[in-house]
């Protein structure tokens, strides 16, 4: 953007505002039609025909620029109700029907996730929300499973139902409880939103693994990926914004998170679906009718629609930027399980230096707690353990020889020579990245997390006991 | 030129934005007679007063639509069509849609 404006003895002229353009009466593609969408990504105003085309072969670039797709892919595409994801099985299914060479090879199948639970809604709406969406995707021939957000507290047997037209929503009591519970413990809605995000995620590759699809895809837009850019940072996930927002999400080692809309906006994905009378259901989330203060993910969206209103060719820089910023350490590909955040799975960055931010965080939530008569030269040894705020090591150690209280709840063996802990939040953290640090922050407690998640840390807690106690005999 | 009778239009909400008009995707509406021409700038005001349902904030912000909800008038971009200034005609269909709503 700026060097774009540089002026030419090197002098910079502010940015330029939206300028109203005088358009002409004819589609700038074909001459002949009538414009009726002005995108402003290329300045230009098409006509119907020229747009949906436009859009068709964007689509198709994207994909095949890539380089990714394989004939024997199965991809899991992400249907929500939304407009933008009808209009992503819309292309996929055009993909899919065209003549010979042109046509896509991979199959589809389609993924709708139940999170009714969180927002308290009604058995009987999520059952008419979970039909109307089997209608919908019906009509593409698509076979289509839905599952539940709820389901990531199930430890065994399957998690994803076909979904078919009479389809009732199955669902499980208990976990829907440790769901509610889990969400509830939470405070803050951007902690909840970003704990959503994680945990949709999670359902994302958890439920391709039991289809055995090898590809999710997900309907963002470069719009709403700018969006993301914004709240990443905001949250600290700085370091893993690069696979939040590109192509791209190769964090895990079976299943590619694929984002097949990226070089589209909002606007030009929302008209392809009002253009072709795509229908759509509008399913309430955590941010539904929230006001634009209300989180920091709300506020990146309120800014980026007022950058696109104002300014807009300001929200692909925004996104070309974020797309660029992969650091080169953040390549997992060759990273054991050990080294990643037991949330995200992003390479855990956050023991390297020792004037990190995280520390500097965690020592002012320690001092901001204590107040100002409470820091003395003894605080960082007598740290109380019902703090939250750890300063790792001191924490820790104190954690060792005060949490020898029984887990009773839980049948799982850890394999350590110690009875099964309950797992304080230091515990927990330590495995976290800074992002999901800030998540656990926000908890009462880390006992709603899913059983998947704690067992984890219990695995990696005993292997470090375990590593310690042989410490001595390894010279 | 001022309008005898009142002008019959039809407005469509999508994208969430019908939540805050009674969760009704279509409502057939008849504008009022009034001095001059009824512009979108207007219409807004007149929604603003009559239909919109609860948190005005959410879909108007100062005289316009908040960022991120999109108004087609026949099908085609406001951008094109003057936006706030577009005078409005009889039988005119505009669609407020709600880009707001993640992937
Ligand atoms: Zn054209
Ligand atoms: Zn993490």
């Amino acid at each position: 953007m700026c060097s774009r404006n540089d002026e030419e003895d090197g002098s910079q002229s502010l940015m330029e505002g939206k300028t109203k353009l005088t358009w002409t009466e004819v589609c700038q593609k074909c001459s002949t039609e009538k414009p009726v969408i002005q995108i402003l990504q290329i300045k230009h105003a098409y006509c119907r025909n020229c747009f949906l085309a436009h859009v068709n072969h964007k689509f198709r670039s994207t994909l095949g620029k890539s380089k990714m797709m394989k004939p024997s892919d199965v991809v899991l595409a992400a249907f929500s109700g939304s407009g933008k994801s009808n209009a992503m099985l819309h292309l996929l299914h055009a993909g899919l029907s065209e003549q010979s060479h042109k046509r896509f090879l991979f199959k589809v199948q389609v993924l709708y996730i139940d999170e009714g639970a969180i927002l308290g809604t009604s058995l009987e709406d999520r059952t008419a929300n979970l039909q109307a969406i089997s209608g919908i995707i019906e009509q593409y021939g698509f076979k289509s499973y839905y599952t539940t957000l709820a389901s990531i507290f199930e430890e065994t047997g399957s998690k994803c139902f076909p979904l078919v037209k009479d389809s009732t929503l199955k669902i499980k009591e208990n976990s829907e409880e440790e769901l509610k519970n889990l969400f509830l413990n939470v405070k803050s809605l951007t902690a909840r939103e970003d704990l959503l995000r994680q945990l949709r995620r999670k359902i994302f590759l958890q439920s391709a693994k039991e289809l055995d699809c090898c590809k999710v895809f997900t309907a963002n837009t470069s719009t709403d990926l700018a969006i993301h850019i914004l709240t990443d940072v905001s949250l600290g996930r700085g370091s893993q914004m690069h696979h939040d927002v590109s192509f791209c999400d190769p964090r895990d080692a079976s299943v590619k998170i694929i984002r097949p809309l990226l070089e589209l906006s909002s606007k030009e994905v929302t008209y392809y679906s009002v253009f072709h009378e795509l229908e759509s259901i509008y399913i309430p989330s955590l941010c539904t009718k929230a006001s634009s203060d209300s989180s920091i993910h709300n506020m990146s969206k309120q800014f980026v629609m007022e950058l696109m209103e104002n300014f807009p060719s300001t929200v692909s820089t925004v996104f070309r930027t974020g797309e660029k910023l992969g650091s080169t350490n953040t390549t997992n590909t060759c990273e054991t399980e050990d080294n990643l955040c037991i949330i995200c799975q992003m390479k855990l960055d956050v023991s390297v230096a020792a004037c990190s931010s995280v520390q500097a965080t965690d020592f002012s939530r320690l001092i901001s707690s204590l107040g100002p008569a409470g820091f003395d030269n003894k605080t960082l040894s007598q740290l109380p353990d019902t703090s939250k705020g750890i300063l790792s090591n001191q924490a820790d150690s104190l954690l060792c020889s005060s949490s020898t209280s029984c887990c009773s709840d839980s049948d799982v063996q850890c394999g350590c020579h110690k009875d099964v802990q309950r797992l304080s939040f230091p515990d927990v953290e330590k495995l976290c990245c800074y992002g999901c640090r800030l998540i656990i922050h926000d908890m009462e407690n880390t006992s709603s997390l899913p059983e998947s998640i704690l067992h984890k840390v219990r695995t990696r807690r005993s292997l470090e006991n375990m590593r310690e106690s042989i410490q001595d005999f390894l010279l | 030129m001022s309008q005898q009778q009142g002008l019959e239009i039809t407005l469509e909400f999508g994208g969430g934005a019908e939540l805050l008009f009674g969760n009704l995707k279509k409502h057939q509406v008849t504008l009022p007679a009034c001095e001059g021409k009824w512009t979108i700038r207007s219409l807004l005001t007149w929604m603003k007063d009559n239909l919109l349902k609860e948190r005005p904030e959410l879909f108007i912000q100062g005289e316009t639509v908040r960022p991120g909800i999109l108004v087609l008038v026949n099908d085609a971009d406001w951008e094109l069509l003057g936006q706030l200034d577009y005078e409005i005609e009889a039988k005119d269909n505009i669609l407020f849609i709600s880009t707001l709503h993640g992937g």
